[in-house]
């Protein structure tokens, strides 16, 4: 049925022959792909056993002894970078596609485990010193290495929050959702100018030929980063909310800028809610102040219908322009 | 009835069509951009972001609304207020859908949404309120379940499709409470869920082209789950110890917790329909959760170790099995792997504009025929 759609597009010269044929070629009755199923079992079954193993590591270090652990935790890295090695295409700095199925996990479990080896031998031996976080930097340089030698994403992310995380930004210290470090000032800059240079390093990458493919990437951590940095200043910095709120204004307009090159909802809407974020709260806590009571929450559920509603008008409007354009 | 036109519903099915010959490299960026000009998107879609963006956005508006009007009565006729809302959204999605063409948008998902979870709050306030000894569940349940299955098929909403087989299980166990050592309650909820894929089943099957397949898709998989979640409770249940269980009904619910995913394996491979196979192992991971639960016979840990090499030799296997081309029914070809609309709809699409001259439709024709008669497969296109 699908082929007489195509037939008629043919037709009305909107398709080639050519593009016809090659329609007719895979309308042909075949076999059923499994291929996401099975997939996801896989990665259902690599999950489940990394994290069990990690946990059983955990839980019974004193009757495994140091050394087995150690020597378990090498043992399976290096069978996953050996493997990887010795499968993967020839190394090129534009993307290399992935020789098979099982090369993807490998080297993301073999990646796992590096950072879980590097934080077991901290945490035991202090092995990397307590100076200049070693035990966080080492594993990030292995990890762009590994991200960049493989063409792998996944671990670049890794490789992207480990540089966070040897910055001083970690979101795991048993705060609500881990985020409270982030009303110390210090934190909050330092995760802007992360992701301020993440963003400059996106662009910088884009317009040369290593790895451009990794462009999109670094851009995306930079631009949340920066974003949740600068909602924080206007959140935690009092002092400094306007210059923070300036800040997001500025990062909404490259948001904008980027939505219209790339013709893209997602940026859109990111340039459309930081800012509000940020000035929902500034409304809230600022400037209905001098208000008590009853007609400071009248005022801020007021707030939020007039602007929910202009925000949606405004999201509408550009998204058709985007798409118009 | 649906809520949207159906000339516009095809044009959507050929562009779904496009995309993915697009996505498949079947056509080239030139022609994809032609029938994008040719067949522009009759409705208003942004794509995902977009979509959860204008839904927390009227979220936000819906329920800072609805706190005003209330703070003004001083929460005194929340029930009133919740059904006024309720109207207010209703009335809203109507205009959207009718004058903005909104189809999925995020905000129109979200009135849809807010609009029954206000409707069936507020009737449950107010049947608390003035029926006594009703209570607040069972006429939430009823309502939101009623309207859960008009908006599924009047507005295909997938969500609303998958959350009817939810309220009618909710509204099961509350109104059966004192049978639920019995099992009275499993036993309905089972029955439910049979007629719920045999009606979802009928619905999909109806002649095309099918508008409300996908709705009538998502009832048959969420009614499934619910059959398998039915008995598979009650082992759960007895892990508590909170009721009793003679040992014919514990066999019975082991049985049905094992049997099921299996049936529904067996189902899915022989019929070719990939939904019950993902039913289908989602259910052996229930099970192996199920074992572990109620009997414990290892460490979590180490039950999450022996699973995890369980699927991964299975899946080994089978990838292995099947990349060595051995059925000649199934594939590991990533390539096969593709979702199409409903062919009836693309039927309908060939039949329309094979009557058409020109690609943008002239007023006062459509499928079958309209005010012209005759260019249409007759009935309702």
């Amino acid at each position: 049925m699908a082929l007489s759609v195509f037939e008629r597009l043919m037709e009305e010269g909107l398709i080639s022959a050519g593009s016809l044929e090659k329609i007719r070629e895979k309308e042909k009755p075949g076999p059923t792909s499994l291929h996401w199923e099975w997939r996801s079992l896989l990665y259902l079954g690599i999950i489940l056993f990394l994290t069990g193993t990690g946990i059983i590591i955990y839980t019974h270090l004193q009757q495994f002894g140091y050394f087995v652990i150690i020597g378990t935790l090498i043992l399976l890295i290096s069978l996953s970078y050996t493997y990887c090695f010795f499968v993967k295409p020839p190394f090129s700095w534009s993307a290399m596609a992935s020789p098979n199925i099982w090369y993807d996990y490998s080297l993301l479990a073999g990646g796992s485990l590096l950072v879980l080896l590097a934080a077991y031998l901290q945490s035991q031996f202090n092995f990397f010193g307590s100076s200049w976080n070693l035990d966080l930097f080492v594993p990030m340089v292995m990890l762009f290495f590994t991200a960049y030698y493989y063409d792998h994403r996944g671990i670049l992310g890794m490789a992207i929050l480990s540089l966070a995380a040897w910055l001083g930004i970690t979101i795991n210290n048993a705060t609500a959702f881990g985020l409270n470090l982030l009303n110390e000032p210090d934190v909050i800059r330092t995760l802007f100018l992360l992701g301020c240079g993440l963003i400059a390093l996106s662009v910088v990458i884009g317009q040369n030929r290593f790895k451009p493919h990794f462009q999109e990437i670094f851009h995306q951590f930079g631009i949340h980063f920066a974003g949740v940095a600068a909602v924080a200043g206007v959140i935690n910095e009092s002092k400094y909310y306007l210059i923070w709120l300036a800040i997001l204004l500025v990062l909404a307009m490259y948001l904008m800028r980027t939505a219209f090159r790339k013709k893209s909802t997602y940026y859109l809407v990111a340039a459309c809610l930081y800012p509000y974020a940020g000035l929902t709260y500034i409304f809230m806590e600022n400037w209905t102040k001098s208000l008590h009571g009853e007609p400071r929450i009248y005022a801020n559920l007021g707030y939020a219908v007039i602007s929910g509603l202009i925000l949606i008008g405004v999201i509408y409007r550009l998204n058709k322009k985007i798409t118009q354009s | 009835m649906i809520a949207y036109p159906k000339e516009g519903l095809n044009i959507r099915a050929l562009r779904e069509l496009a995309e993915a010959a697009h996505d498949q490299h079947s056509i080239t960026e030139e022609e994809w951009t032609a029938i994008n000009k040719a067949y522009p998107d009759p409705f208003f879609s942004p794509r995902l972001f977009g979509r959860i963006g204008f839904g927390i956005l009227t979220l936000f508006v819906s329920a800072a609304l609805a706190g005003i009007l209330l703070m003004l009565v001083d929460f005194d006729a929340a029930g009133e207020i919740f059904l006024f809302m309720a109207l207010l959204s209703f009335a809203a999605l109507t205009w959207f859908v009718k004058n903005k063409s909104h189809f999925h948008s995020g905000i129109d998902d979200m009135l849809l949404h807010t609009g029954i979870i206000y409707a069936a709050s507020g009737a449950a306030i107010l049947a608390d309120e003035h029926v006594s000894s009703v209570g607040i569940i069972s006429p939430f349940s009823i309502i939101a379940g009623g309207l859960y299955l008009v908006a599924a098929f009047v507005f295909l909403n997938r969500i609303a499709a998958l959350l009817v087989p939810l309220t009618a299980s909710i509204l099961i166990i509350e109104l059966f409470p004192a049978y639920q050592n019995g099992m009275l309650s499993e036993w309905i909820i089972a029955a439910i869920m049979l007629v719920l894929i045999w009606l979802a089943r009928k619905v999909q099957k109806a002649p095309s082209p099918n508008y409300k397949a996908e709705a009538g898709f998502w009832l048959e998989m969420a009614a499934a789950i619910g059959l398998y979640c039915a008995f598979n409770s009650q082992v759960v249940k007895d892990l508590s110890g909170s009721a009793y269980r003679t040992i014919g009904w514990f066999i019975f619910s082991w049985a049905w917790t094992i049997a099921i995913p299996i049936l529904y394996l067996i189902y899915g491979f022989t019929t070719q329909r990939i939904a019950y196979i993902r039913l289908g192992l989602l259910g052996c991971c229930a099970i192996a959760l199920t074992i572990q639960l109620v009997v414990h016979p290892v460490s979590d840990e180490t039950m999450m170790v022996i699973f995890g090499i369980v699927c991964i030799i299975t899946a080994a296997f089978l990838i292995f099995y099947y990349k060595k081309g051995n059925s000649s029914r199934y594939s590991f070809d990533p390539g096969t792997s593709r979702h199409l609309p409903d062919p009836g709809l693309l039927a309908a699409f060939a039949i329309h504009a094979a009557h058409q001259p020109t690609t943008t439709s002239p007023q006062n024709t459509e499928f079958g025929g309209g005010d012209f008669g005759g260019g249409g497969a007759g009935g309702d296109y």
